[in-house]
């Protein structure tokens, strides 16, 4: 009697379906911060150090004529690149990222900081990051 | 193997000029496209298509690896005896992060940028590590920053990051590369430098591939050489490295990001040194800045 354990031809696809997601799942990521609510950054207080230390660097850093600093945040990572079926992530995603990465910008925070350093505005998004 | 054989004794004068690097990926496509049996080229009924494509292949390749001929000796000689400013400005000054999405039926590719302009002083710290390996070349080698003798005004420095930022923007782009500010040029030969060496680069990305398969670090160095007496270019090329790199901390910000950038500023500094060895890595024998220009003889 044979020991081999036959299972059902979709079990199997089941099964390499549930390895290659969680193989995805476990790699590492870019890892983008977007809990800015949480983060509790204070008009007065919190110094740019402090809000680049939490967030990590900016998607975009401006030095307004007068001296002030904005760092940009965006709520997440943009899409630039989908291909379904052929495994070519790079190939172009048409009309999707538009309102994909507009999302993104919406759900994003700013931060400006005066010529010392501190907080002295700042937006961010009324739902929380994800 | 045998595709690796065939690049090694069979290649045309050009796949022979270009690294170990570029022949091993070569030998790869090559054997992908000639049967293992079939890598000593007969010319027989039925292999005219491969043998085009093979050419068409080889052309290709060889156009993307070519460097320029070396600086001739007499020149590249002046440069260890005439001073010779070393100038990087970053035209990118941000981290290009990058990541495959497995989606099961579908890849997504999604990515996002770090700006770290008026955070790390990326001009200041890689001009001095390009000044340093050009000293190692016995050059008379001075980095524009740090280096009390030569302290250029903002004024020379400013304009000059301008037109190597308005060169990378450009498409297409020059043939000479970015073009010398007269301001640049002017404060070099006040202080009888008599050559400069610009390099940039596109910046720093990081590629987080799906599937477990290992994220991807790479710059692309860009060199130009001039002779600021006679204002003419001398020489120029790119010299790209990717390595496959460990994120210990497991997301890419934070493997680059955390300790004042410390990940950044290492990563940098190590894959930019690379370049001016004549082995990568892994050891395997590559065309050094050093060689391509002149300054190295070849192995």
């Amino acid at each position: 009697m044979s020991s081999r354990i036959r299972l059902p031809s979709s079990v199997l696809m089941a099964l390499c379906v549930a390895v290659l997601v969680l193989s995805a799942c476990t790699g590492a990521n870019i890892g983008l911060k977007t809990d800015f609510k949480s983060a509790g950054f204070e008009i007065g207080r919190t110094t740019r150090s402090e809000v680049i230390a939490h967030l990590g660097l900016p998607q975009r850093s401006i030095e307004d004529p007068d001296g002030h600093t904005r760092l940009l945040y965006e709520g997440g990572s943009r899409l630039t690149g989908l291909c379904i079926g052929c495994g070519n992530a790079a190939a172009p995603v048409g009309a999707v990222p538009y309102l994909v990465n507009d999302q993104i910008v919406k759900n994003g925070a700013e931060y400006v900081f005066d010529k010392g350093g501190i907080l002295v505005r700042k937006t961010e998004p009324i739902v929380p990051g994800r | 193997m045998n595709g690796l054989r065939f690049v090694r004794t069979a290649a045309t004068p050009a796949l022979a000029s270009v690294g170990y690097e570029m022949k091993s990926w070569t030998a790869r496509a090559i054997a992908a496209v000639l049967p293992v049996q079939q890598t000593r080229l007969h010319f027989q009924r039925g292999n005219g298509a491969r043998i085009f494509f093979l050419s068409l292949l080889i052309s290709l390749l060889a156009g993307c690896a070519s460097f320029q001929p070396p600086i001739q000796s007499d020149v590249s000689t002046q440069f260890k005896r005439e001073k010779t400013a070393i100038a990087f400005f970053d035209a990118i000054g941000s981290i290009h992060y990058s990541e495959d999405v497995y989606l099961v039926l579908a890849v997504a590719q999604v990515s996002s940028d770090s700006d770290y302009s008026g955070i790390w002083d990326s001009d200041s710290v890689l001009t001095k590590v390009h000044a340093d390996e050009f000293s190692r070349l016995g050059l008379n080698a001075t980095a524009i920053y740090g280096e009390p003798s030569i302290a250029l005004p903002k004024d020379a420095l400013i304009p000059q990051k301008a037109l190597v930022k308005a060169f990378y923007a450009s498409r297409p782009k020059p043939e000479h590369g970015p073009a010398i500010a007269p301001a640049f040029r002017e404060a070099l030969r006040s202080r009888d430098y008599a050559n400069l060496i610009l390099v940039s680069w596109s910046g720093y990305s990081l590629h987080i591939p799906t599937l477990g398969l290992p994220p991807r670090q790479s710059v692309n160095s860009s060199f130009w050489v001039y002779d600021l007496r006679k204002e003419k270019p001398l020489w120029s090329g790119e010299f790209p490295v990717m390595q496959k790199v460990a994120l210990p901390k497991n997301t890419g910000k934070s493997f680059l990001e955390e300790n004042d950038l410390a990940g950044l500023k290492a990563e940098s500094e190590r894959l930019v040194r690379e370049r001016y060895r004549t082995k990568n890595s892994e050891g395997k024998p590559i065309t050094s800045i050093g060689q391509a220009m002149g300054f190295q003889p070849k192995d």
